[in-house]
């Protein structure tokens, strides 16, 4: 019998330890983190990010791919986890595509006005 | 002896695992790097100075991830949350960054906008004033031209009064020259004058001079002093005076007579002030009778002397 309180007792901190470790309290399931996550992935797709950054673009799939099963399986700090990269990195993926695609309009213009005043140059000196 | 089994170690074991718990949960473990990373890359974006507008709310989204991961560490020493929100901070940051990044390059296209469209205007300005200048030049030519094409008529024009001019001038001077030659043959009518082609002849009849010599008549003088003035303003009409005689007598003697007759002309030519290298004079005596020797008259015809004057553009010739 005293054997057995005495487990009784030991487990109580133990678990309390054990969910201090792993940081566990109740934890709701991250339905909205989830759906930003999607939406982010869907709006980096529409800014051809697919195009200028596939690689965080597919970072950001895998993640949330990953984040849906974690919630299948009710690991919700996992699945929060991952939908908030997965957001992060579609967000990033959209950013860069948008940065690229405006340095390389800017750059065009450039030549653009290059070739203009070259043309006009020939032109007066004729 | 089962009771001895649990007591002791388990306590050992229970205390220890229990202070270990308060060991984790005590600070005293290093922040992980992963945050203190994040922590640098955050402070390293503030420093952007393109850091504006929705890049700066991205900067802060990044703040408060970083925050929050910051937090979790100190009161939860939360490894794995930790290392999670430092990796969102990161991202964040980078967005951050790529955000002032696309502002830069969208100021760039709308300034490099505007001057496009400058070049292009300026290009067109040049182009019209390029084509209004060629047609000035143009306009310039053409009147240029026209300009050459009313010089080149005038001096046509020039040209045509000028031979008008020549034209008239001749036409005056042939004028002149006829009706001098008609006021001649006025001045000597009396003396039977003739144009033929050895020049203008003035036959000086018999009667004109003393029977059988050489002495001019008064009458014969009156009608000389025309023949001087004519031939004084006709300077370069050279003069040959022939001498003739009917065939009555001898030839010789008639020879003889017709040049005395002939040299008494043209002395009195000479007395009268004109020179003597226009003058020739000669005797042909019987030869070249104009009329028929066997009448009175025909003979009278035959004993002349003739003056023949030259045409104007005939040097001094004698002789037929």
């Amino acid at each position: 019998m005293t054997r057995l309180n005495f487990r009784k007792y030991l487990m109580v901190p133990l678990t309390a330890a054990f969910i201090g470790v792993s940081g566990c309290s109740s934890v709701q399931p991250p339905t909205g983190t989830v759906s930003q996550a999607q939406l982010a992935i869907r709006q980096a797709d529409q800014s051809k990010a697919s195009q200028y950054a596939p690689v965080e673009l597919s970072k950001a799939r895998e993640k949330f791919n990953d984040a849906e099963k974690a919630m299948r399986n009710e690991d919700y700090v996992k699945a929060r986890r991952l939908s908030e990269q997965a957001l992060v990195d579609a967000r990033l993926a959209e950013v860069k595509a948008e940065s690229e695609i405006a340095r390389q309009n800017a750059a065009e213009l450039q030549k653009t006005i290059q070739s203009l005043r070259a043309e006009a140059e020939r032109g007066s000196s004729r | 002896m089962k009771r001895a089994y649990f007591s002791t170690r388990n306590f050992v074991v229970t205390s220890a695992l229990i202070g270990l718990t308060g060991g984790v949960l005590a600070c005293s473990v290093p922040t992980p790097s992963a945050l203190i990373e994040a922590r640098d890359s955050y402070q390293q974006a503030e420093k952007n100075p393109n850091m504006a507008g929705n890049a700066a709310v991205a900067l802060r989204d990044a703040q408060l991830a970083l925050n929050r991961g910051e937090r979790e560490w100190e009161q939860n020493h939360d490894q794995e949350e930790a290392e999670h929100l430092a990796y969102v901070t990161k991202q964040r940051v980078e967005i951050a960054q790529r955000l002032a990044e696309r502002n830069l390059a969208e100021k760039d296209i709308e300034r490099l906008s505007a001057e496009r469209q400058k070049v292009i205007i300026e290009a067109r300005e040049r182009e019209v004033l390029q084509s209004r200048k060629e047609a000035e030049a143009r306009g310039l030519e053409a009147e240029r031209a026209q300009r050459q094409a009313l010089a080149a008529q005038s001096e046509a024009k020039k040209a045509q009064d000028e031979a008008e001019q020549t034209r008239k001038t001749t036409a005056v001077e042939a004028d002149a020259a006829r009706k001098r030659e008609e006021e001649l043959q006025k001045q000597l009518a009396d003396l039977q004058s003739k144009q033929t082609d050895r020049g203008l002849v003035l036959t000086l009849g018999d009667v004109l001079f003393e029977f059988n010599k050489a002495d001019l008549r008064a009458g014969a003088l009156r009608n000389l002093y025309p023949l001087v003035s004519f031939l004084k303003e006709n300077a370069s009409r050279a003069v040959t005076i022939e001498g003739y005689t009917d065939n009555v007598g001898a030839e010789s003697y008639n020879l003889d007579l017709s040049q005395r007759r002939a040299e008494a002309v043209r002395r009195f030519l000479l007395e009268n002030g004109l020179t003597q290298d226009r003058i020739t004079a000669r005797g042909l005596g019987e030869a070249y009778p104009v009329a028929s020797n066997s009448t009175e008259s025909g003979r009278q015809m035959n004993r002349r002397v003739e003056i023949v004057i030259a045409n104007e553009t005939q040097a001094g010739q004698s002789g037929k």
